[in-house]
């Protein structure tokens, strides 16, 4: 069913209605068979040590696209490319929908929910608050001397955050899934910056390049948007790094 | 360099030279998360569900349970000492009223228990607090380990203090 298919719903109905009648009369071929395909895809990434080789299923987020296309037009959600975009709650956890697996065992529906309490419209939920939060920190490098701006400086800290187990890829999504897994966050999301916010904050104090350290609005251990966490560690399905509470 | 790390950013270096924008750029943090509040709650939108959704996992009960023997050990003591301020006689007085009553042997070992359980479970999570404020023992197969441990551990001290005492 395309879009238009709202505006076209007599005729498709009417139609219908004739198909019905006219099977009566064709006894033999009815509707055609639907014809399902499985695909089994290899998986299997370089960077991620001790991955073994694998077949990929389908996910959640096949299903979503497939029920939005099909089903349900209005269904609203965000998706893009390994990106974080699709975050939401699936069966009661926080997780990419494209990244998790799709149960294929029928007895059991799929519960998705949008990330918890969050300002949505159906799945897609309003992240100018955790953004703000975000730019509160001050994400950025700050010199004292520009000049040298441009020329090659030290090595990536970002490698050191992965080393020390806080990251585990180098690109950071801000899916929020942490965040909105967070209670504390629940409860104080107008002052507490939330375990995304403030491992980010953590990975730019220990940033080697930037060299007004001590100025950093994060570097206060006894302010509010710090002093909310209660080391409550819930868990969110799809990252395994612990949210820092030794900043 | 105070007006862009505040973000409003009225004045852009170039070549050694301060040039003026015509108009203040960008918003600050706060104001960002100011207008976000003041927003939604003038739409007074509804919040997505949160604690009725949301999959309970072995650390959620553990450290709602730390927080729930928290308050119940705090308020216990409270009222303990409130009662020890008001109350007319001594203690001893009260111990043979106690003893007095005649309540049967399992239902008196369930009030001990209830009294032991969540001293010696909210002593030892602290404990796994105490770790967890050094910054170990953040992964998640770790939580869960420490997590089982408490458990056990609670459960055979609460019994050992309530056989011994």
């Amino acid at each position: 069913l395309s879009p238009r298919s709202h505006a076209s719903m007599e005729q498709c109905s009417a139609i219908a209605n004739a198909m019905v009648a006219s099977a009566f009369f064709t006894a033999a071929a009815l509707a055609p068979e639907p014809r399902i395909k499985h695909f089994q895809i290899y998986h299997w990434d370089p960077d991620t040590t001790g991955d073994k080789p694998r077949i990929c299923g389908p996910i959640v987020l096949d299903a979503l696209i497939n029920i939005k296309n099909e089903m349900d037009p209005t269904l609203t959600f965000r998706h893009s490319c390994i990106c974080g975009t699709c975050a939401m709650n699936i069966n009661g956890g926080n997780t990419l929908a494209s990244l998790n697996k799709l149960d294929i065992n029928t007895s059991k529906p799929i519960k998705s929910y949008p990330l918890p309490h969050m300002y949505v419209k159906d799945l897609v939920p309003a992240m100018n608050n955790f953004y703000a939060q975000y730019k509160s920190i001050e994400p950025f490098l700050n010199k004292r001397d520009e000049s040298q701006e441009g020329k090659e400086q030290y090595h990536q800290t970002i490698r050191l955050a992965i080393l020390k187990g806080l990251l585990e890829h180098p690109i950071y999504i801000f899916c929020a899934c942490c965040s909105t897994s967070c209670p504390s966050y629940w409860w104080n999301g107008d002052q507490y910056l939330g375990p995304a916010v403030l491992m980010q904050a953590y990975c730019w104090l220990i940033e080697s390049r930037d060299e007004f350290t001590e100025d950093r609005p994060s570097k206060d251990p006894f302010s509010l948007p710090k002093k909310k966490c209660h080391t409550l560690v819930f868990k969110t399905s799809h990252n395994d790094s612990p949210h820092v509470k030794s900043i | 360099m105070t007006f862009t790390r505040q973000g409003t950013c009225l004045f852009r270096p170039q070549f050694g030279i301060l040039y003026r924008h015509a108009v203040p750029m960008g918003t600050t943090a706060n104001e960002e998360m100011n207008r976000f509040w003041a927003k939604n709650n003038k739409l007074n939108r509804p919040m997505s569900p949160h604690l009725t959704i949301y999959k309970w996992s072995m650390p959620m009960m553990m450290s709602i349970t730390h927080r729930g023997t928290g308050v119940g050990l705090s308020g216990g003591i409270s009222a303990f000492a409130l009662l020890a301020l008001v109350l007319p006689g001594n203690y001893p007085y009260y111990l043979d009223l106690i003893h007095s009553l005649s309540v049967g042997p399992a239902l008196l070992g369930l009030a001990k228990f209830g009294i032991a359980f969540p001293l010696s479970y909210h002593t030892l999570n602290g404990i796994r607090h105490l770790f967890w404020d050094s910054g170990k023992g953040f992964k998640i197969p770790e939580v869960y380990r420490s997590g089982y441990v408490v458990i056990a551990l609670s459960i055979l001290t609460s019994i050992a203090a309530i056989s011994y005492m």
